[in-house]
């Protein structure tokens, strides 16, 4: 049976089996298949046993942290690991996701946001393969985003997003300069094609609808950020 | 007041007894002045010096005429002595006019009588016996080689006129007016003096008077006197033969003659006229032993004398009276004084003797005034006692004049008492205020010169201290290598130059080695400057964090200072790296408890999750709900308390320059939402156009997020909310006002402080921290963050730093 994001097996790892077993039970609702494991080595050990399309992975746990485990893995996989770790400075966030994972999530998580996640990374990692073609044609990739500029399309993990003419514009304007920070100015003169003036509001007002749409979590957004006291941006992966 | 008026009667009290006491001395001026009529008085013979000239004249002509004519003649004109000495005779004669054609003529005095007698002639002028006038007690006698002869040195005393007398002749000597002498010495053992060529003798035991003026020289003419030794450069060889050694001659010269006299043999042994020498005389003349003369007053005028006598003898009896009077009343009154002066200034009521207002001018005042009052005083005594006393009569003019006036004049008598009443109250007050002054010692306290005196010290104690101190500075400069340095070289420089200049002693070379040192002297001077340089780079390094250590040569001027650099910025390096191992620690601490809050937080969430998926009866769905709405708002307690705890430690900031328009703006476009849902009205005022400042966007985020999030929460229902923006100098300000919906009683201070919310009953959503970290977050990037409950108005300020 190929796995499937419906039937994926997921390797929860934490040294507190009562979190184990609340995220196995909570994917298990969704129809995730789980196998769990209490440390580093255990869930090395069930790692070569099983077959296994995602890792949920805590990051202070004995015997072997998460870390550790996680570059040990990435050695030999490219199996999507999402780490979750009570750590939630940002130097936590770089660090994990430097090391390998592909996401991020503190604790104490959604549960929805965890499936969500969990979903999106299996998504990217299942569909890699049937999602070539599709992929190939794309303009712009940025991590889980892809831009179809022909059809004026904002694609997640290979699924289109319905975004309005306007949404679609800033979007595309932030993709295609992933990283870089723009003012309101700039992004309502580059997409209303007018003379702006106070358009603070407004562009924030669209910006906040973009991320309702592409985040998971629009509180925390993973691409489109503000930047404070400068503009706008899409983080580039 | 009191002790004044005591004083002030009292002094009046004592100047009316001295008013009385002068007017009594006054009276005994009278008596003084009624002393008989001066003039008319010392008009007697006997106190003129006719009378002294008279007796002085009269004795020589009688002397003479005795002992020099009648002694050498028989009585009838002839001379017995041979003609040599006759004519040396005749020609003295001639000069003294008492022989007139072989008759001896005395001059006539008429006040005067005597007898002069040789052998049986006898000289007089009066019908009286010769024993008549020596009964008198006024005479005065010489008898040649007689009894009565008066001895050298005795004196006949008459009144004011002394004469003495020797051996050889007569000596007088009048004590006032001009003085008449002869002079006859017994030369033996004298003591002399020569002038032009002469030799003179004087005594010095008083007995005879000296002769030391040039008058007496000129008056005493004509002898001379000489010795024998001087003799014979006078009388040549031919003398020798005849001249005992250590005989006493008298040497008379007249005109062309020179007469020698034996004055031990009483004759004459030589005469010589001119060129030609009397050869030894057969007599010279015989020693006389009958020969007398006395001389006496005239009857008239002995009694006129003799009367005056009694006069003023009466006359000194009264002055003396008056005098002791005088002393006894200055006495009384100095005993007054005493009293007064005992008592002044005491104060009954205190107990104590103090000052009154008279007293209390400067010293010297009291001391000038009292100083005058003596100077008067002294002046009038000597003005008017100082005639009394030696001559026994009054010769001052003044004193005669006040007299006059005094006896003739009621007004000059009543003013003379006032005036001196006057000065006795000013005596007695200048007095009763020195005395007072030394009784409460404060003589020296108020006396002008004292004070200017420690005036002067104090100047002069702040001249040494400032002379001083610029001495210590000057020393502590010179202390340091710098100045050590400067000295130094500026000496071993100057001592170079000497030298060049010493060796060569030519100035083109000398201002060449000159020019030459002075370019050695620039280089060392450069490389201080250098150092200097380097010290002062090395502490602005120092001021912007840089504490690394620096290595520094040991000649280097700035060694010292170098070293020092160096261990302050060893000993700040190893505070701030405790400081921050220390900070470390406390975030490792923070985000350990954090973890340790969060996982069991996460079961609880995971299963609260998992159990409201659940079916439940309604009842168990609505505590579910309950249960979510908690575990969230305990999650965010956690984080909000994680980021406080970091913010207080101050690490971890990312500063950055941004825009504060801009960021308002978003925040609160961000927020319009949430304030939609509060259905508050948010008056938004920014009036830049762009204010950069510093700051770390997220936390800026967070601060006017929780700033708004606070006003929403805590504005009454239907009131706007204002926030405003401006900038003032070199910060940027965002105020948020709102009408608070319950009673603020509290200060800025406090709300401020963690868990403190304006509401005390602590059930309404909110934790507290809101206001707690934005004011951390604000002092994080450099602001500062206040917050004025005014009535119902709660406003929030934050300042912020603009680049």
């Amino acid at each position: 049976m190929t796995p499937t994001t419906e039937n994926a097996v997921i390797l929860v790892v934490d040294d507190d089996r009562d979190i184990v077993n609340a995220i196995c039970k909570l994917l298990e609702i969704e129809g995730f298949k789980t196998i769990k494991a209490y440390d580093g080595m255990q869930a090395l050990d069930c790692l070569a046993q099983n077959d296994i399309q995602l890792i949920l992975m805590d990051v202070m746990m004995p015997k072997l942290d998460g870390l550790s485990a996680m570059m040990k893995i990435r050695q030999s996989r490219n199996i999507p690991i999402i780490v979750l770790s009570a750590k939630s400075e940002d130097t936590d966030k770089i660090l994990g996701l430097s090391i390998g994972a592909d996401d991020y999530v503190t604790k104490p998580y959604n549960p929805m946001e965890l499936v969500a996640r969990v979903r999106s990374n299996l998504r990217r990692y299942l569909s890699l393969g049937s999602a070539g073609e599709t992929m190939g044609k794309m303009d712009i990739k940025n991590g889980s985003l892809s831009v179809d500029k022909a059809a004026k399309q904002l694609y997640i993990d290979g699924e289109p997003v319905r975004l309005t003419a306007t949404e679609y514009k800033i979007v595309e304007l932030l993709m295609e300069n992933a990283g870089r920070v723009f003012s309101a100015e700039e992004i309502y003169s580059k997409c209303w094609k007018e003379e702006s003036y106070a358009v603070e509001n407004t562009v924030m007002v669209h910006i906040r609808h973009i991320r309702e749409k592409i985040e998971i979590n629009p509180a925390e957004p993973k691409y489109l950020k503000v930047v404070w006291g400068i503009g706008y941006k899409i983080e580039k992966f | 007041m009191k002790i004044l008026k005591k004083r002030i009667s009292r002094a009046v009290l004592i100047a009316i007894i001295f008013a009385i006491v002068t007017s009594t001395a006054l009276g005994f001026l009278d008596i003084a002045v009624n002393a008989p009529e001066n003039e008319e008085h010392y008009d007697n013979y006997l106190y003129s010096s006719d009378y002294m000239r008279g007796v002085a004249d009269l004795y020589t002509q009688l002397w003479v005429a005795t002992n020099m004519y009648l002694a050498n003649t028989d009585g009838s004109g002839n001379y017995t002595v041979n003609e040599y000495h006759q004519a040396a005779l005749e020609k003295l004669f001639d000069n003294w006019g008492v022989i007139e054609d072989g008759a001896v003529v005395i001059d006539d005095f008429e006040n005067l009588e005597y007898h002069a007698v040789c052998g049986n002639i006898d000289l007089s002028n009066t019908d009286k016996t010769i024993d008549d006038l020596r009964n008198t007690g006024y005479a005065i006698e010489a008898t040649y080689n007689g009894t009565s002869y008066p001895q050298k040195g005795d004196y006949v005393s008459l009144p004011n006129c002394y004469i003495y007398t020797t051996s050889y002749g007569l000596t007088q000597y009048v004590v006032y007016g001009t003085v008449y002498n002869i002079y006859d010495f017994d030369t033996t053992d004298l003591p002399y003096y020569y002038e032009d060529n002469l030799k003179y003798y004087y005594k010095t035991d008083g007995s005879t008077p000296l002769p030391s003026s040039d008058d007496l020289i000129l008056d005493c003419t004509p002898y001379f006197i000489y010795d024998t030794s001087e003799l014979s450069t006078v009388l040549g060889d031919i003398m020798q033969n005849n001249i005992e050694d250590a005989r006493i001659f008298r040497v008379d010269e007249y005109d062309n003659t020179v007469a020698i006299y034996d004055l031990e043999a009483h004759k004459w042994i030589e005469a010589r006229e001119e060129g030609n020498m009397f050869t030894s005389p057969g007599n010279y003349g015989i020693a006389r032993n009958d020969i007398r003369i006395c001389i006496s007053p005239a009857e008239s005028a002995i009694r006129d004398y003799e009367a005056n006598e009694n006069i003023l003898a009466n006359y000194y009896t009264k002055e003396a009276r008056y005098i002791i009077t005088l002393c006894a009343i200055l006495a009384a009154a100095f005993v007054i004084a005493v009293v007064y002066w005992v008592f002044c200034g005491y104060d009954a009521e205190q107990g104590r003797y103090r000052l009154s207002f008279l007293d209390k001018m400067y010293t010297e005042i009291y001391l000038a005034a009292f100083a005058f009052l003596v100077f008067i005083a002294v002046v009038l005594i000597d003005e008017f006692l100082g005639g009394i006393g030696m001559y026994g009569y009054w010769y001052s003019y003044t004193a005669e004049a006040f007299a006059d006036s005094l006896l003739n004049d009621m007004f000059i008598r009543i003013a003379v008492s006032a005036g001196v009443g006057a000065a006795t109250i000013t005596g007695v007050l200048v007095t009763g205020a020195i005395v007072n002054k030394f009784k409460t010692k404060h003589f020296i306290k108020d006396s002008l010169i004292v004070k200017i005196l420690k005036l002067l010290w104090r100047i002069t104690k702040k001249a040494c201290k400032v002379v001083r101190n610029a001495f210590l500075s000057f020393g502590r400069a010179t202390n340091t290598a710098f100045m050590k340095r400067f000295l130094l070289r500026l000496g071993i420089l100057a001592i170079l130059a000497f030298f060049v200049l010493l060796v060569t002693m030519d100035p083109e070379v000398f201002i060449f080695a000159c020019v030459l040192l002075a370019i050695v002297y620039m280089f060392f001077e450069i490389v201080d400057a250098v150092s200097v340089a380097k010290l002062t780079k090395r502490i602005e390094d120092v001021r912007n964090g840089d504490y690394s250590v620096t290595d520094v040569k040991e000649w280097d001027v700035n060694y010292k200072a170098q070293q020092d650099l160096n261990n302050i910025s060893e000993s700040v390096t190893k505070v701030v790296d405790e400081q921050i191992k220390s900070e470390r620690m406390k975030i490792d601490l923070v985000t350990n408890v954090s973890h340790d809050l969060k996982t069991p937080l996460t079961s609880i969430t995971s299963y609260v999750d998992l159990l409201s998926k659940e079916d439940l009866p309604d009842e168990a769905k609505d505590y579910v709900n309950i249960l979510i709405r908690k575990t969230e708002r305990l999650n965010a307690m956690i984080s909000d308390l994680f980021d406080l705890a970091k913010a207080t430690s101050e690490t971890d900031i990312k500063l950055e320059e941004l825009d504060a328009v801009i960021l308002v703006r978003q925040v609160l476009a961000d927020m319009e939402d949430k304030i939609n849902r509060y259905g508050r009205d948010v008056r938004s005022e920014i009036l830049p156009q762009s204010v950069k400042v510093i700051g770390e966007g997220k936390k800026l985020y967070r601060i006017i997020q929780n700033v708004v999030d606070n006003a929403l929460k805590y504005s009454l229902e239907n009131t706007r909310i204002y926030l405003t923006l401006t900038e003032s100098g070199t910060e940027a300000i965002i105020t948020v006002k709102n009408i608070a919906s319950y009673e603020m009683d509290f200060t800025g201070d406090e709300i401020t402080e963690r868990f403190v919310r304006g509401s005390k009953s602590r059930t309404g959503e909110g934790n507290g921290l809101g206001l707690s970290i934005a004011k951390s977050f604000t002092q994080a990037c450099g602001g500062s963050f206040t917050v004025t409950p005014d009535g119902d108005v709660f406003t929030a300020e934050i300042r912020l730093k603009k680049v």
